[in-house]
């Protein structure tokens, strides 16, 4: 259907919510002071903003699990550094989370990998368990390697071999009543693969992205709600930095960066 | 609902449309959404492009109202060239290069830079900076030095001795004032108030530990141009935004081992834990 835009001229049309004066503040079907204030999590409200639909507590409860396991004061971690950097300018608490959130938009760590392990597992999940029923063996030979390096999104993680974070997860979600999924049982088989071949298992990521697969969230909807997973650290980063001095994070002299273009030369005389 | 209590709209008038003295589209003939052609400041965007007018003219145009003169098109150009880049070591640069090597997204990396640059330390105290010539511009120079050297309670923290001019690394930094100089010597002859203005504060601050910032540069250029101090941050990031798009691009095909990573034996964990 073609789109009114003239109707759009000065009028909005909010399936979400919004406030009226006198008229309260609604969300979702929801008043927001009468049925949500003082009896829901700041994540259920965040998740509902996302999909629309008030998720159970315990739901809730377990994204943020995910959220504390994500991110922690290290100012190594690049978003983290971010913030540090932003510290270091005296710029504001807003700056750092919001731009440390966006480095964490990253095809290699936090948001940003969810495009690529939904593309992995759901061509996993079409070849080995509907509507096709190959072997998830076979599956990882042909697509988990690229060059002869592991390529499996969702699976290992920067630095170092193995995730701590995983088995604790699993072991909250038991606790909180989940059931494991088909997506989770289908990345289950592939990690136990890729630990006998490899040494690696399902990263955090990875985890949550099959976890909300599987409770029917879509990818968009995922992406939305680990959209600014990695920015508690980033706080920690920024607010260790922001009474040191302007300098003293990683303090750098001249000879600390390696130039190697070009020597000095003359600068020729400007083109007319 | 609340019935505790009871809201009483304020009436604000808001206006029914958008103003702009900037850009005019001009509507398409067959469709009341397209546009055909675009205006600026009411010179034609088709002609200004024939006409060779190229990306300072624009700036200047669309932030000043009217095409630059031969001289002051020189002068912003000059003041582009002496901020192209705040340096690997900025901490905006760091930012954007940590960010680019850690693979995100590349429509992420020149904001990332712009809004660390935007802290109070570097771009955005540059409004505050124009205030502050502005407002001593007519005082005598002696006294007023006098007075923020005897009350100055740095080096450390690098803090300012006025808005503008500080310590680097607790030392006097030589950098900023060589490039104010530099515009200030091309220029012999035009009346260029605030830039001898921060040269002249540099010279009582040459046996301190303070420098011109470069924060001072822009501000100073920007009022001898005529601009507003709320122009200040925002011409400030622009104009280190090619380096910024440099250092990023230069890092973003690299791989994570490019930038360096403190190992675990020289990341130590300090206070309340240990204690």
């Amino acid at each position: 259907m073609m789109t009114d835009f003239d109707k759009l001229r000065g009028s909005i049309y909010s399936t979400k919510g919004g406030w009226t004066v006198g008229g309260g503040i609604a969300t979702h079907g929801h008043s927001l002071l009468d049925d949500i204030f003082a009896k829901c999590s700041v994540f259920q409200v965040m998740i509902m903003n996302v999909t629309g639909k008030l998720p159970e507590r315990r739901l809730a409860d377990l994204v943020e699990g995910v959220f504390i396991c994500m991110s922690w004061p290290d100012s190594r971690i690049w978003c983290n550094k971010i913030g540090t950097f932003t510290a270091m300018t005296r710029a504001s608490a807003t700056t750092a989370i919001a731009a440390g959130g966006l480095g964490g938009d990253s095809t290699m760590y936090g948001a940003g990998t969810g495009y690529a392990i939904n593309s992995f597992i759901e061509s996993a999940y079409q070849k080995c368990v509907s509507p096709n029923n190959d072997s998830v063996e076979t599956f990882v030979k042909e697509n988990a390697y690229r060059g002869g390096r592991l390529y499996a999104p969702g699976f290992a993680r920067p630095f170092v071999k193995g995730d701590e974070r995983i088995p604790a997860m699993r072991r909250y979600a038991k606790k909180l009543g989940f059931e494991v999924g088909p997506y989770e049982t289908l990345a289950n088989e592939i990690e136990s693969i890729l630990s006998k071949r490899d040494g690696e298992g399902l990263n955090l990521a990875g985890y949550i992205m099959l976890f909300l697969k599987d409770q029917g969230y879509s990818i968009e909807e995922v992406m939305g709600i680990g959209a600014m997973s990695v920015t508690t650290g980033i706080y920690a980063s920024y607010f260790e930095y922001i009474n040191r001095p302007p300098e003293a994070f990683l303090s750098l002299k001249v000879e600390d960066i390696d130039y190697v273009g070009e020597t000095m030369r003359e600068v020729p005389e400007k083109p007319v | 609902m609340n019935k505790d209590v009871k809201l009483e709209s304020r009436k604000d008038s808001f206006v029914a449309k958008a103003q702009t003295v900037i850009c005019q589209e001009k509507v398409s003939s067959n469709h009341e959404y397209h546009v055909k052609e675009n205006y600026f400041c009411g010179y034609s965007q088709v002609s200004l492009l024939e006409k060779g007018y190229g990306y300072i003219d624009m700036v200047y145009l669309m932030t000043r109202g009217e095409l630059p003169t031969a001289l002051d098109r020189q002068l912003l150009d000059s003041l582009s060239v002496a901020l192209c880049n705040p340096g690997p070591r900025h901490p905006a640069t760091r930012a954007v290069m940590e960010a680019a090597v850690s693979k995100t997204a590349k429509s992420h990396l020149l904001p990332i830079g712009l809004m660390v640059l935007g802290g109070d330390n570097a771009a955005g105290s540059t409004d505050t900076v124009m205030r502050f010539l502005r407002a001593n511009r007519r005082k005598p120079l002696d006294s007023l030095m006098d007075s923020l050297l005897d009350s100055y309670e740095g080096p450390e923290n690098d803090v300012e001795i006025a808005p503008g001019f500080a310590p680097h690394f607790e030392a006097r930094e030589l950098l900023y004032s060589n490039l104010s100089n530099a515009i200030f010597k091309k220029f012999d002859g035009r009346q260029l108030t605030y830039l001898k203005m921060i040269l002249d504060i540099d010279k009582h601050l040459e046996r301190s530990c303070c420098g011109i910032k470069p924060s001072a540069l822009v501000g100073a250029v920007l009022l001898d141009l005529g601009f507003h101090p709320r122009y200040g941050p925002s011409m400030y990031q622009l104009l280190a935004t090619p380096g910024l798009v440099a250092h990023a691009i230069e890092m973003s095909n690299k791989n994570i081992t490019a930038m360096p990573f403190v190992g675990d034996e020289n990341y130590h964990h300090v206070g309340k834990n240990d204690d």
